[in-house]
């Protein structure tokens, strides 16, 4: 039932921090800021650690219950049967599929915006699902070899930032935590959003050798994408007043030097980033319905590209990343822990 | 289906660039005009500027009318200056332009505003000495006096104060001369609306208030005959704010240092006349900035921003019922520091 | 040797079942008879012996001064007398068929007793034409050795062997090509090459079914892992130090007989911009050097589409100070950027193509008939920007600091797609290229070993080699990614500095 991966399309423990890493730091790092200081203001910093402790914990939980099934859809259907487990396994499908649609309608606009208001949006959907597609196919360790050199190489550019011109508001972060409880734990929901993606986890950890021993580099993934959060929050939050910035789309954006090389070269995380998501929503079908991969995939691309050509307006977007949000949210802290304990609960009457 | 496959391309000999812009105010009536340059082929010859004037009503749709009269394609993204006439700027307010401006994200956003005393298409149409363009010359020129004596703010500093509720904007204020362009000062705003104005010495007292400088010159008469003037003075000030149970308590302390360079019948080689002058030019400083900040606060504007730095060390403040009701009456505590760190190459 | 022979009963099988059966000496002899530089006859009329050669294979004056002597002497009347008495080492006596057709085609003389018998002496006298060894070409360095390869495999396994004179260098031979038989010699160090390596070469090498091969570049696109590629998938070098140090660090090479260079894998991308140089020279120049030619690599390939990109739709990124230049250039040419750009990019090419097929001293004339004299000449005449010129020139001699010449050509063909890609969809266009080549890069295998490492698999300890230099006393581990059998190359040991007063 559940093809166990062979050695050789195996990787080290090690990728499992470029994962993490990359499947976080996706488009949502020049929305961050203005999401964040729409409840929290300029205590948004502190939602962002608040939300990463969460995250760590039920990176914590997946992998305790990774460590006894071998992917979500070995346990789903360990703990419901095969009927209902198939079934739930459907969702999945459908989960992996909405990250992929959001990333990229979410990078088209902006390049709509930014750069090219007169290309057509269907051309660049085109052009990303091809280049996404090809990135699937070659198989998960070309992906981490490709998340490996967007991390190493373009990341970087997030430097690149207009610092010198006009002045640094260091004050603008003071008082701390000026906002009430409700405030703070509104952000940390957005927040929580911008660290989905360590989903994949639940169907890559068998191509993981000694996958167990991954669990570290998955937390420092973590860490790393929290840094360069907080980075990208307190920027345009010490550069912009906080009612200047509730009306900026793309904080980072503006500050960026680079902006129309970074933009483009930004495609180089994405990719990764979506293949990533195709690779778990195909995986998920052969896992559940013994399809061949490769047919499952073009499916699942087709049916993204499809979708994405619905959304076209600002007012779509945001509904639908709102949308995402929330299903994010409740599929991790709700029903993973739900998941674990009905899991444990197996465990311990089987061994009665 | 083809056309939308590819990005248009302009290639960048073919485009018109308004690098300068400035807005009046004519009749109720918006009136932009863009400064271009037209580059000459041949190396040797030195490009030349020429100005597109078109008056609208609306702003929104001053960019295309710029085009219509335009043979080449009109770009705004390298424009580096905005000027805005004094009328506009006092009846209508200048935000409505800005918004435009940083709606576009085509447009760069590094560039300079400033506030002029006559129309702006007096000052795009001239001609500058140094074979400079249009706009070459006036980012010289605010660049410049922003390192000498101005306060520094460029387009993003004028947002920054716009949006925050416990500070108002201020920017350069320039004047045509002859065939050159002064800076006389800056211009103050209640949100986007110019309010009053301040000379440029009083400019360099302000400037100390709210910036780390490391130039400036003040000169100071004792009596007729005797005087003494400092040079490359370094300054830096340290707000402090306190609550207490009878309300916010504001200070200022000012350490200002320099050498001294000119001695008008002063004998200076004694610490004790030493002492003396940096007192008496304390003195003068204090005094000169209570000015300042009472003027501020006559007109209820607050280009210090004390507001905004109150925000920052009090929980829970109401910053726009605070400058309302009590900034006009606030106690201002300022205390000047000054150090003469020598007398030059001779005592 | 057992190599070989597999191989030549494989040939024999071959040769069974293709030629018809039962082919004798006679047949030999008569086929060969159609060439004049066949040369049979018999020693004397009273001697037994006939002798059979090729003319223009041996060295006649040795079968004048060694071996007529004994064939004219009648007190040695058979074949294993013959054989102990004629001074050369290396002859022997033969009977198959197969055997005897090689040995007279590399110039054996073949002595039978008589016209009808099948077994015969074979006596080596080869004439060797071979040019002396020379200063290597492709990949002059400054400093360090200057022997290159020449044709002569005997010659090339020498250079090599000086430099590594340990019985643990194996060297085994291959016959490849049905017709050409060309002599190809795999070298690996027993006990450092992971053994896995060797085999996987040998297969390769043994499956090439290839009817001619003249030079050991067509075996490398015969086994290289993706044909489809255009990088080089393993080092092709003329110096025998660089293959010598490349053994020790657990690498195979093979070298063919009659082209002068030999072949190192696995390899990877960055490999193929160290310059044996680099390790020759203290390593804070060295380090500088390849970060230098890493760079120009990265403007050669780049230059010409961000100058695409740029005129045509990111004008916005040209600093204030570079517009007047840029836009004066391009004022009155009259054709859009990228027209030009693949007028200019072609023109360096045919320069180059030019260069290279004509001797020396007329390729530098081109070169300075190109360069100066076109190259002003489209300027003056606005048929190009100034700007570009300049571009197209440092781009091109960029490509040239690439220390292997097969990865300058690749570096050449590869600012097109960029081109292409840049005119279509400016900066995002370069994003979509190089994210098509950087998936390509993630695929391709070296002798099945990642072309990408160190980077991907990313393994830090193999930086201090790859990408930056580290002190020679810091290169104690073998590259990691090769997995080779001995770890360590050598324990460095660090001198003691006399305490300095400060610590006393």
């Amino acid at each position: 039932m559940h093809p166990e991966a062979k050695v050789t399309k195996q990787v080290s423990p090690f990728f499992a921090f470029f994962i993490v890493t990359v499947m976080q730091v996706g488009v949502g790092i020049f929305t961050l800021p203005r999401t964040m200081i729409v409840d929290a203001g300029h205590d948004g910093w502190i939602a962002i650690v608040f939300s990463a402790v969460l995250v760590s914990i039920i990176i914590r939980i997946i992998y305790a219950m990774l460590n006894k099934g071998d992917t979500i859809i070995t346990i789903q259907n360990k703990v419901f049967g095969k009927t209902l487990g198939s079934f739930i396994s459907l969702f999945w499908v459908f989960y992996y599929s909405l990250f992929v649609l959001i990333t990229l309608v979410a990078y088209v606009e902006i390049l709509n915006v930014w750069i090219f208001p007169e290309v057509s949006l269907w051309v660049l959907y085109l052009i990303c699902m091809l280049l996404a597609y090809n990135y699937t196919t070659s198989g998960f360790r070309a992906i981490i070899g490709g998340s490996l050199l967007a991390v190493l190489f373009v990341l970087p550019f997030l430097f690149f930032s207009h610092l010198p011109q006009g002045q640094l508001h260091f004050g603008s972060l003071f008082p701390i935590f000026d906002h009430s409880l409700h405030e703070m734990w509104l952000s940390t929901k957005t927040m929580t959003f911008q660290f989905l993606g360590f989903e994949i986890l639940l169907m890559a950890y068998p191509f993981i050798k000694q996958a167990p021993r991954s669990h570290k580099w998955a937390q420092i993934g973590l860490v790393f994408s929290m840094i360069i959060y907080l980075i990208a929050f307190i920027l345009p939050v010490i550069y912009f007043h906080e009612r200047h910035l509730l009306t900026i789309i793309w904080p980072t954006l503006t500050l960026w030097k680079m902006e129309y090389i970074g933009m483009s070269i930004w495609l180089l995380v994405l990719l990764p980033n979506m293949a990533f998501g195709l690779w778990s929503a195909s995986r998920v079908v052969k896992q559940t319905f013994n399809l061949s991969q490769r047919h499952s995939l073009r499916g699942v691309t087709l049916v993204i590209f499809g979708c994405a050509l619905l959304f076209t307006t600002r007012i779509e977007i945001q509904s639908l990343s709102a949308f995402t949000n929330r299903l994010g949210f409740y599929t991790i802290f709700i029903y993973i822990p739900i998941l674990f304990l009905l899991q444990a609960l197996i465990i311990k009457r089987r061994r009665l | 289906m083809v056309t939308g496959c590819s990005p248009q391309s302009h290639y960048i000999e073919d485009i018109q660039y308004l690098q300068a812009m400035g807005f009046d105010y004519i009749d109720g009536e918006v009136q932009a005009n863009g400064t271009t340059t037209i580059f000459m082929p041949v190396a040797e010859s030195l490009p030349q500027s020429e100005t597109i004037n078109v008056s609208r009503e609306d702003l929104e749709d001053l960019y295309s009318h710029m085009q219509a009269e335009s043979s080449r394609y009109v770009d705004t993204s390298r424009s580096r200056v905005h000027l805005f006439h004094q009328d506009l700027a006092a009846n209508e307010g200048i935000f409505g332009v800005i918004d435009t401006i940083q709606r576009n994200p085509m447009i760069n956003q590094n560039l300079k505003i400033a506030m002029t005393r006559g129309p702006t298409k007096d000052i795009l149409n001239e001609e500058y000495p140094f074979h400079l363009t249009v706009h070459e010359y006036l980012v010289e020129l605010i660049e410049l006096n922003q390192a000498e004596q101005l306060p520094i703010v460029d387009f993003q500093d004028f947002l920054y104060q716009y949006y925050a509720e416990g500070a108002d904007p201020f920017l350069p204020l320039l004047e045509k001369a002859q065939n050159r362009v002064d800076v006389v000062g800056i211009a103050l705003f209640k949100e986007d609306k110019y309010i009053e104005e301040l000379s440029l010495d009083k400019t360099h007292v302000f400037r100390k208030l709210i910036d780390e400088t490391e130039e400036g010159t003040i000169n100071i008469d004792i009596d007729e005959s005797r005087g003494f003037a400092l040079h490359h003075l370094s300054s830096s000030p340290d707000w402090t704010i306190k609550q207490d149970a009878d309300g916010i308590y504001v200070k200022v302390n000012v350490n200002i240092q320099g050498p001294l360079r000119e001695a008008r019948n002063i004998n200076v080689s004694k610490p004790a006349t030493i002492q003396q002058l940096e007192e008496l030019a304390a003195r003068d400083f204090e005094k000169q900035m209570e000015e300042i900040v009472h003027f501020f606060q006559e007109n209820e504007i607050d280009p210090i921003g004390i507001g905004e730095r109150i925000g920052q060390k009090v929980r829970n403040f109401d910053i726009k019922r605070w400058e309302k009701e009590e900034y006009p009456n606030l106690n201002v505590d300022i205390n000047v520091n000054f150090t003469i760190e020598n007398t030059g190459a001779v005592v | 040797m057992l190599t070989t022979g597999d191989l030549m009963f494989k040939k024999h099988v071959y040769k069974k079942l293709n030629l018809k059966k039962g082919k004798t000496l006679e047949d030999l002899i008569q086929a060969c008879q159609k060439s004049f530089d066949f040369v049979s006859y018999q020693a004397t009329e009273k001697a037994p012996f006939h002798l059979h050669y090729i003319k223009s294979l041996v060295d006649e004056k040795q079968i004048d001064s060694h071996i007529s002597s004994y064939t004219k002497n009648p007190e040695l009347p058979t074949l294993i007398d013959l054989e102990q008495s004629i001074p050369i080492e290396g002859t022997k006596i033969i009977q198959k068929i197969e055997e005897i057709e090689q040995s007279l085609l590399s110039g054996h003389v073949i002595i039978q007793v008589t016209k009808h018998d099948n077994e015969v002496l074979a006596v080596p006298v080869q004439q060797k034409e071979q040019r002396s060894v020379d200063i290597p070409e492709n990949e002059f360095t400054v400093i360090g050795p200057k022997e290159a390869f020449i044709e002569s495999l005997d010659v090339n396994l020498n250079l090599i062997r000086k430099r590594l004179p340990v019985p643990e260098l194996v060297i085994k031979e291959f016959i490849v090509g049905s017709i050409s038989k060309s002599r190809v010699a795999v070298l690996h160090m027993d006990g450092i090459t992971n053994t896995q390596l060797v085999q996987t070469l040998t297969e390769r090498i043994n499956e090439v079914d290839y009817d001619e091969i003249v030079d050991s570049s067509q075996i490398t696109q015969l086994i290289s892992d993706n044909p489809y590629s255009y990088f080089p998938q393993l080092l092709e070098t003329e110096r025998p130090e660089r293959v010598a140090s490349a053994l020790v660090e657990g690498k195979v090479v093979f070298t063919m007989e009659g082209s002068p260079q030999a072949m190192i894998g696995p390899t990877n991308l960055l490999e193929f911009f160290s310059s044996p140089d680099d390790h020759y020279m203290m390593w804070p120049l060295s380090m500088f050097f390849r970060i230098i030619r890493l760079l120009a690599v990265l403007f050669s390939v780049l230059a010409t589409s961000v100058y695409i990109a740029v005129t045509t739709y990111h004008h916005e990124v040209i600093p204030d100070v570079l517009l007047n230049t840029m836009v004066a250039s391009r004022l009155e040419v009259p054709y859009p950027p990228i027209i030009e750009v693949i007028l200019l990019e072609l023109t360096v090419e045919l320069l180059r193509e030019a260069g290279a097929r004509l001797p020396s001293r007329i390729g530098q004339t081109i070169g300075i008939v190109g360069g100066i004299v076109i190259g002003t000449a489209v300027v003056e005449a606005s048929l190009a920007s100034s700007v570009l010129l300049i571009l197209i020139g440092l781009t091109a001699l960029s490509s040239f600091t690439t220390p292997i010449y097969q990865m300058g050509n690749t570096i050449r063909i590869l600012r097109f797609p960029f081109i292409i890609f840049a005119q279509w969809f400016g900066f995002f266009g370069m994003a979509i290229c190089l994210a098509i080549h950087l998936l390509h890069l993630i695929k391709l295998t070296s002798l099945g070993y990642p072309y990408l490492s160190p980077l991907y698999p990313f393994r830090v300890r193999d930086f201090r080699d790859e990408i930056l230099k580290l002190p020679i006393q810091k290169l104690e581990n073998q590259p990691e990614v090769l997995r080779s059998q001995k770890k360590k190359r050598f324990i460095s040991k660090y001198r003691k500095h006399p305490p300095k007063d400060i610590e006393e």
